[in-house]
């Protein structure tokens, strides 16, 4: 398969799944397949490390082991006929990724999506501002405002900045996950659900019983299993209905306005949308920290 | 988890630690909030009583050493007397979404589909390059 015209989202999905079609791949000949997914992962962790936007010598010299370690595995593609040499332009560039980081800085201002963005803000942003009539001089003049704002913006900024004296420059500080918060809809997706629909309909016979062992752990801090198991076993349960919702959202903490939604969990049983539309049943799967017992929240990330 | 303060570990503990250590994956089957006068009642003892649940399924533990043919960790479902080993946990120990890869075998069964998958197949790998956020949970 020759792939032409890929743009910059299609490969970022092709890299998410590409382990997946590898992993378990069997070829003709008894050739060790590990060298294909070894090489692969290795280029994928270069691919990975490359876009961080902060970078620690530890990670440098990971970014230079996994190119060593494509190095290292690459000649099963030969030995499979699939590639004759690789005397490849782009694989060459792989070369000086860590030294022009090292001397120019991570590659997060680097990427062929900025023209595709400036599109947005010049030409379609700009479009829209117009009543669509003799747009091109109404462009340039709102393109113009734009500009006198922006620059009248910066000036201001600049006099407050000497009355203040007060030095804006933010620290990066070390490579870490950003926090993130949790994020749940103020309205539950379904305000009432019995347990009986949650034992039929959503198929979960010890729902009530976890649900008591949950309450007993939290209690009682400290009882080991079985104890637990006994004491969830006596636990009244003061109601008989849940509210339930569909969705669990993260945003990058401190800033929710400007990121966004960075991660999302999706959990519902099939149902329709407002056109009567079939949306599949879906129950995603999460990392957690911990037991899930509530032990300590802060986990290392 | 509002604010959580930055981890700092040496290096070289760093590089020899499992990236996966202190994490469990699990599949959420319900997200659901209890009755306001209920959660007091039952959490008595608790100033903040958790709020925001989830009925979880557990894979089993991540193990220490991924799988040293392809280097890549893989979980299976986790079941104690026939059932799916199941808990109730707090919302907020749910760090993120994790992508999971089907153990496809030699050849995949028909009846599996992204729909079905989740249930069908039994093991998993654990994809770490499903997107960057979810990289730098990993490495």
């Amino acid at each position: 398969m020759i792939l032409s015209c890929v743009t910059g989202q299609e490969h970022k999905r092709i890299c998410g799944f590409l382990l997946g079609l590898i992993v378990d791949l069997l070829v003709p000949g008894g050739l060790d397949l590990s060298c294909v997914v070894k090489a692969a992962c290795a280029l994928l962790d270069l691919l990975f490390l490359a876009q961080f936007q902060c970078h620690t010598s530890d990670t440098l010299s990971r970014l230079e082991g996994s190119l060593a370690a494509f190095h290292q595995n690459k000649a099963v593609f030969v030995d499979l006929g699939i590639q004759e040499d690789f005397n490849i332009p782009k694989l060459h560039g792989l070369v000086h990724y860590a030294l022009s980081i090292r001397l120019f800085g991570t590659t997060d201002n680097y990427n062929t999506e900025q023209s595709e963005r400036l599109h947005i803000n010049l030409a379609k942003n700009t479009y829209h501002a117009t009543n669509r009539k003799d747009e091109y001089s109404q462009m340039t003049m709102w393109l113009e405002r734009c500009k006198k704002i922006q620059q009248h913006n910066a000036s201001i900024d600049w006099r407050q900045s000497h009355w203040q004296n007060i030095q804006t420059q933010t620290l990066i500080g070390p490579l870490h996950v950003h926090a993130q918060s949790i994020k749940i809809a103020q309205k539950p997706s379904s305000k009432a659900v019995p347990f009986t629909v949650i034992f039929w309909k959503y198929g979960m016979p010890l729902f009530q019983d976890a649900l008591g062992n949950f309450i007993a752990g939290v209690n009682n801090p400290g009882l080991r299993t079985h104890a637990l198991h006994l004491c969830g076993g006596n636990t009244l349960l003061p109601f008989r209905t849940v509210r339930i919702y569909h969705n669990i959202k993260f945003t990058a903490a401190n800033d929710a306005q400007v990121s966004g939604i960075i991660d999302a969990v999706h959990v519902w049983l099939e149902q329709k949308d407002k056109r009567g539309r079939i949306i599949p049943v879906r129950f995603d799967t999460v990392l957690i920290w911990g037991s899930g017992q509530g032990e300590s929240l802060l986990h290392p990330h | 988890m509002d604010k959580v303060s930055p981890y700092f570990i040496h290096t070289e503990i760093w590089i020899q630690t499992n990236p996966f250590s202190g994490y469990r994956i699990a599949q959420v089957r319900v997200v659901f909030e209890s009755p306001n006068q209920a959660i007091s009642e039952v959490f008595r003892s608790l100033d903040m009583p958790p709020k925001y649940l989830a009925y979880v399924e557990w894979f089993t533990p991540i193990p220490a050493t991924p799988d040293p043919k392809h280097g890549i960790y893989r979980v299976s479902r986790l079941t104690e007397n026939g059932h799916r080993s199941a808990s109730i946990i707090q919302v907020e120990s749910i760090v993120r979404s994790v992508h999971l890869i089907p153990q496809f075998g030699p050849v995949m069964p028909w009846e599996w589909n992204s729909f079905t998958v989740l249930e069908l197949c039994n093991t998993f790998y654990i994809n770490p390059f499903s997107n960057v956020q979810s990289y730098l949970t990993f490495v």
